[in-house]
């Protein structure tokens, strides 16, 4: 049987990939799956917690749904503005859309 | 009274002061008639508290209800915990005042309708004229220190703008030293505020100094009547050595806004503003607000040193008080005999009248001090107050008539007028009468009441066993007779000069020219008539306004009767009084009126009188040393620091720290690259560093 | 009486749902410019509600009302911090909406933008009912949605599209990490409902995952609330929006993150055991520093009011950090939490007065460039006063609304003797004069542009909002009272928890 704390290093793990990813991938698409996988980070750390010896907490896996679906909504917001993006830039490099800054 | 008189009548001038901006965008008619409707309406709302003075209790005449007995506060607390309040205080004094201020200032509205007829700038004088108003009535009747200091510092500034109202006249300037009338103008205004200033100073550290020792007593206040009833404060001020520096700065306030001496210098140069606002603000009331507050802080400090034992501090406050005040009056009365300008003389008059007020509030003090009776001397004062208001107040407005007709200001350029403006010859001449003190002219009752109540403490004094200030009770009423002569003198000088003595040069010219000199129309000599009826009977009131202005004093017994005249003539000082008019009136009559002596040649003949004129005409060179000494050191001084602390250390190390910042905030700004993946980074390096702090901080 | 809670949650929601099927209706019968002027009443409609709560909320001091069975369903609860929180939304949603009416009313796509700022409004007023910490982040998620799709709504132009895709994704980054962090909670405690946190929590020890959770927390909340360094998506986002959101945006959303952070930390972390307040008060000056040499060389006149709105944050934070240290004594902690709370309610209204200033300058002149802008005050003087008031009252000028509340932060920091902290917050306040001063010297006192003949005073539904500002800026900076009183109410409700 595999531990808690297994879990929780692996969604750690999850959260640090989903900040490396945001740090340095230059894609826009790229950019939004590095936020799906920060969400699912905490969607796994919620799932592993609610685990106890007594069974599953059937909350957490509500919270957990509703958030996914949350979740879904930001990203299709998301990709939804990468296309508008795409149709101002003709690129989706992330280091070009730097018109605003200073 | 009418509800919510108290409040009305100051904020109705104020919201005309407001509006008439916006009337003046429909037309110049409904401009005018609105401002003067404005103050008339808020006068009528401080005439509507008059009743309830004299029944004690204020009562709301709409509802019926009695809304409390004398004195009356209604007020708004603003913050609680630092004592600081909106209010307003219902007693004698402040409703008495409010109808001066309210009353003289809508006769002088009317008045200014026909004396400001088309000059371009009327809506800039109306505003000024209703806010000071509004300002003057708020100051009277605040319940509180600081909504009296903001009334006090509305009028400041009102005097200040009307002042130099006609800031923009071309004509050549009266002295040298500007270009144009409208300069000097200017500057008179300014030096007016500046003068005063120094004053308000020495007030305002007065009143912050009396509201930190209640503050650190813990019950934080302004009021006049909860510092009447606490008198912590008083011990806290004297336990650190301030009482007595604090009541002599309080009295700095009325030294400058009264022009008492030594900030006397300003009233006479306020002369450059328009007739009618040296006639309401420069003597009717704003000098007034001097008066007045002593006035108002005398019951309290008598009371207050009463209950801690510190009578000696009502002691020095009422001799300084009184030694300034008569020392004022002797030193203006000698300046108005020999000034050539008509408004000067008047204006000098006024310093040396509100010295014979000050003078009375201060022996009232002194009597307190001696016999623990302040009734007298304040009754006086007051009651000169009020008769110097109005005979003040129509003097301006007859020289305003006669100014406005001959269109100089130099008496030696008048003369003769007698037979073309005969009502206004009447009115001033009542008027002057009244000034001089000549019975039965109201200002002979009021100042006769003066010299009583300084022959009353002389006399209380030695009973009690206080020589030396039943010396100087005497030596008071000796300078205050004194001046009486002198006041007499220049009231037959001025009448004379202008209306007996034959048609001058300037005159003769004008007819030559044309121009006739004509009558004042019916809407400026109408409220010259009403006041001049006023000053003839306004000795009769003298009972009326005793019970009126003691109401709610629990040490004193008034009723209304004719005893207080009959006292006041009988008095002693009855004969003093009649020997100085014959002291001033006799030299003045060969002089002036029927020219037996020619005082130029009187002058050229004996030269110590010429020595004294000269004296007295350079005003003592008070006014030439104030102006090289502190006015001149003081630019010689502000230079050097310009020069070589501003310029050399200020501006420099200014402009090196702006360059640093902007450089700095230029480079810094290079790191927002607008990039989101620096973006990221950086939020990264946040969470690092929070995490950092809060495990290892 | 407790359905009363609700109405603040469903007026606008309801609302949001029934403006695109009225204006469907209404675009039918013709009159499709009804529409805004119903927005209009169901924002005012809002505010009477939030009012009216006012009675319960003072008397009862918490309502908690189940949405759900309790112990453990989603709950709302409502104390005083929640009301006033609510209370500068809706004021600030109400005039926003009645601004939207002229300056909105030649762009397309208007029932969207009112159903979207009625959610708005709705997801903030929920985000500060919640009762516990599941219902605030689908609250906080809510709102953001709303927002970022407010912040790029004019999508024709490249900035706002921009400006949004970079708001989305740092601010989708902070909502993934709150949720990491209510995770790691939910495992520690067990639970996300509030009281039930705190009892849990009420003794604990001192360890590093506590600590880790703080960290994720303050971050989660700070990106939405723009503390420096998670502040860069701010100054794009804001002047990329319309100035009626970029009023919103500056004025109120941010205060969700600042809610946010009072609220959780003050609830589940006892200061006694672990001391943060320091942390957030380090945070805090760098905010306010950071954002002032920003603010100082701007050339935009909407990038230089939202770099304000980073410093006006940084200010809020020193207070609220006062209330946060251990040991600082009750008195200094109300007063400086209340100052914070305080500061919440004058900034949005002088910054909120100030972008729908700014949005009338724009909507005549069409630039948003200051040296464009040059004089345009002397054209508009209405438009020109209130902006002059709203930037002396945020410089703090005394006698105007942002003096009490610095004055407050500030004395606040002085009582509970952390007197770097007052320093630096002073000289930050007075650093930031500089640039108050220019803009008032650049739209109201230099010389106007040659271009600018035609310019003539904005239309009334723009002036309206302007002038109520204004008024409550005089009212609360001249008679502070009520509202000192109410802040300090709410700082209690917080504080004694």
């Amino acid at each position: 049987m595999i531990g808690l704390n297994w879990y929780l290093a692996a969604s750690a793990i999850l959260y640090s990939i989903g900040l490396y990813c945001l740090a340095t991938k230059r894609n826009l698409i790229k950019m939004i799956i590095g936020v799906e996988i920060l969400l699912n980070a905490a969607h796994l750390n919620f799932i592993a917690l609610s685990t106890t010896t007594a069974g599953l907490d059937p909350l957490a896996r509500t919270y957990v749904i509703v958030s996914i679906g949350v979740g879904a909504g930001v990203i299709a917001l998301a990709l939804s503005l990468t296309l508008l993006v795409y149709r101002h830039y003709r690129t989706l490099d992330v280091r070009k859309m730097r018109r605003l800054k200073w | 009274m009418l509800p919510l008189a108290p409040w009305l009548c100051w904020g109705i001038p104020v919201i005309g002061a407001i509006l008439t901006p916006l009337l003046a965008k429909i037309n110049h008619k409904v401009r005018d008639y609105g401002a003067v409707l404005f103050s008339i309406v808020g006068f009528i709302f401080g005439l509507s508290m008059v009743p309830d003075i004299f029944a004690g209790q204020v009562v709301n005449w709409f509802t019926g209800k009695v809304l409390g007995s004398i004195p009356y506060e209604s007020k708004v607390v603003w913050i609680s915990k630092l004592g600081i309040e909106m209010g307003v205080l219902v007693d004698p004094l402040s409703v008495f005042m409010a109808n001066i201020a309210g009353g003289l200032g809508a006769l002088i509205m009317v008045y200014a309708l026909g004396y400001m007829h088309g000059d371009p700038d009327l809506t800039r004088y109306w505003f000024f004229k209703n806010f000071f108003i509004g300002g003057m009535v708020l100051l009277v009747i605040s319940n509180n220190f600081l909504q009296m200091f903001i009334g006090w510092e509305i009028v400041g500034l009102c005097s200040y703008a009307l002042i130099g109202f006609w800031h923009k006249k071309k004509e050549p300037s009266p002295v040298p030293d500007y270009k144009t009338e409208g300069e000097y103008n200017a500057m008179c205004g300014m030096k007016a505020f500046i003068t005063t200033r120094v004053g308000d100073v020495a007030l305002l550290i007065a009143i912050l100094t009396i509201y930190a020792s209640t503050l650190r007593t813990g019950n934080p206040t302004f009021n006049f009547l909860e510092l009447r009833e606490q008198v912590e404060w008083v011990r806290l001020l004297v336990a650190n050595g301030l009482l007595i520096p604090t009541i002599i700065l309080l009295f700095g306030g009325p030294v400058g806004k009264s022009a008492q001496f030594p900030l006397h210098v300003w009233l006479p140069e306020a002369m450059a503003g328009p007739t009618t606002v040296s006639a309401l603000i420069h003597a009717a009331t704003m000098v007034k607000a001097g008066v007045y507050l002593v006035a108002r802080v005398l019951p309290i400090f008598v009371e207050v040193f009463e209950a801690t034992n510190l009578t000696n501090a009502l002691c020095t406050f009422s001799l300084v008080v009184a030694c300034i005040g008569a020392f004022t009056a002797f030193l203006a009365a000698t300046m108005g005999m020999v000034a050539r300008e008509v408004k000067k003389v008047l204006a000098y008059s006024t310093i040396s009248q509100i010295g014979y007020m000050m003078l009375a509030l201060g022996i009232g003090g002194l009597t307190g001090y001696v016999a623990g009776e302040i009734a007298e001397g304040y009754y006086a004062g007051t009651f000169h107050l009020m008769s110097h208001a109005v005979f003040k107040a129509l003097l301006f407005l007859s020289a305003g008539a006669i100014l406005h007709a001959t269109e100089t200001k130099d008496m030696f350029e008048m003369g003769g007028l007698k037979q073309y403006m005969p009502i206004t010859y009447k009115c001033m001449f009542i008027g002057a009468l009244s000034l001089a003190g000549i019975p039965p002219f109201s200002g002979f009752w009021s100042k006769e009441s003066i010299f009583d109540a300084a022959w009353v403490l002389a006399e209380e004094a030695y009973q009690h066993g206080y020589a030396i200030i039943g010396a100087t009770g005497y030596i008071l009423l000796f300078i205050a007779v004194i001046t009486a002569a002198m006041t007499l003198f220049y009231s037959i000088r001025l009448i004379a000069i202008i209306f007996i003595w034959p048609e001058s040069e300037y005159i003769k010219e004008r007819k030559r020219r044309g121009e006739h000199i004509h009558e004042a129309p019916p809407v400026m000599w109408v409220p010259l008539a009403v006041l001049a009826a006023v000053s003839v009977i306004g000795g009769l009131l003298a009972p009326a306004f005793q019970v009126f202005m003691l109401k709610g004093w629990e040490r004193v017994d008034v009723h209304a009767s004719f005893e207080i005249l009959v006292k006041t003539v009988t008095s002693p000082t009855i004969f003093m009084t009649l020997g100085a008019l014959a002291l001033g009136g006799i030299p003045a009559y060969y002089f002036y009126w029927s020219r037996k002596i020619d005082p130029e040649e009187f002058l050229e003949k004996h030269g110590f009188f010429r020595a004294v004129h000269s004296f007295f005409y350079n005003r003592w060179y008070i006014n030439d040393f104030y102006m090289k000494v502190i006015v001149g050191g003081f630019i010689k001084l502000s230079n050097a620091v310009y020069k070589f602390f501003d310029q050399a250390i200020i501006d420099r190390f200014n402009y090196a720290l702006a360059w640093v910042v902007r450089s700095f905030s230029q480079a810094f700004r290079k790191t927002h690259t607008g990039d989101l993946n620096y973006n990221m980074i950086a939020a990264m390096l946040g969470i690092i560093a929070i995490l950092l702090l809060l495990l290892f901080g | 009486m407790m359905q009363e809670i609700l109405y603040p949650l469903l007026i606008p929601f309801l609302g949001a749902i029934a403006i695109p099927l009225l204006s469907i209706i209404l675009r039918k019968m013709g009159i499709e410019r009804a529409r805004d002027y119903i927005a209009a009443v169901i924002a005012l409609g809002n505010i009477v509600s939030v009012v009216n709560l006012y009675q319960t909320v003072s008397t009862q001091g918490t309502i908690t009302f189940y949405l759900f069975e309790p112990p453990t369903g989603a709950c709302l609860r409502v104390d005083m911090l929640s009301w006033f929180m609510s209370l500068v939304f809706s004021n600030l949603g109400f005039l926003v909406t009645i601004y939207s009416i002229a300056y909105m009313e030649k762009d397309t796509g208007l029932d969207k933008y009112y159903a979207l700022l009625l959610a708005l409004i709705g997801g903030m007023n929920l985000v500060v009912y919640a009762g516990d910490l599941f219902t605030l982040f689908v609250a906080w998620e809510l709102m953001s949605l709303s927002s970022y799709t407010l912040v790029s709504f004019r999508k024709e132009t490249w900035e706002p599209v921009e400006a949004g895709f970079k708001y989305l994704i740092m601010s989708a980054f902070g909502s993934a990490t709150l949720l990491y962090a209510i995770s790691l909670l939910y495992g520690l405690t067990g639970t996300l409902n509030f009281e039930a946190l705190h009892q849990a929590l009420l003794s604990t020890e001192a360890n590093p995952s506590l600590y880790i959770i703080i960290g994720m927390l303050v971050i989660g909340f700070g990106v939405k609330a723009s503390i420096v360094p998670l502040h860069t998506w701010l100054p794009d986002a804001h002047p990329a929006a319309p100035s009626s959101i970029s009023a919103m945006l500056s004025g109120v959303v941010i205060k969700t993150g600042v809610y946010g952070i009072l609220r959780i930390l003050l609830l589940a972390f006892p200061v006694t055991v672990l001391d943060y307040g320091t942390i957030i008060a380090v945070f805090a000056v760098l905010t306010m520093t950071v954002g002032n040499i920003m603010a100082l060389l701007q050339e935009d006149i909407k990038r230089l009011l939202a770099y304000s709105s980073i410093v006006n944050i940084g200010y809020i934070f020193a207070g609220l950090s006062v209330g946060m240290m251990n040991g600082v004594g009750e008195a200094a902690a109300t007063i400086g939490v209340a100052g914070g709370l305080l500061h919440i309610l004058n900034h949005s209204i002088m910054k909120g007065m100030l972008f729908l200033c700014a949005g009338a300058f724009i909507h005549e002149l069409g630039t948003r460039n200051l040296d464009e802008l040059r004089g345009i005050g002397r054209k508009m003087p209405v438009t020109a006063f209130c902006f002059f008031m709203g930037c002396l009252a945020i410089a703090g000028v005394p006698g105007l609304n942002g003096f009490v509340s610095k004055f407050m932060i500030i004395w606040g920091a002085v009582k509970g003797k952390q007197l770097v902290l007052a320093a630096l917050t002073l000289i930050n306040s007075a650093f930031s004069v500089a640039y108050y001063l220019r803009l008032i010297h650049i739209i109201i006192f230099a010389e106007p542009r040659k271009e600018m003949e035609h310019i003539r005073e904005a239309p009334l539904p723009i002036l309206i909002p302007l002038v109520i500002l204004t008024i409550q800026i005089l009212f609360i900076g001249i008679w502070w009272e009520p509202a000192v009183e109410i802040a300090e109410k709410a700082a209690e409700a917080v504080l004694k928890m």
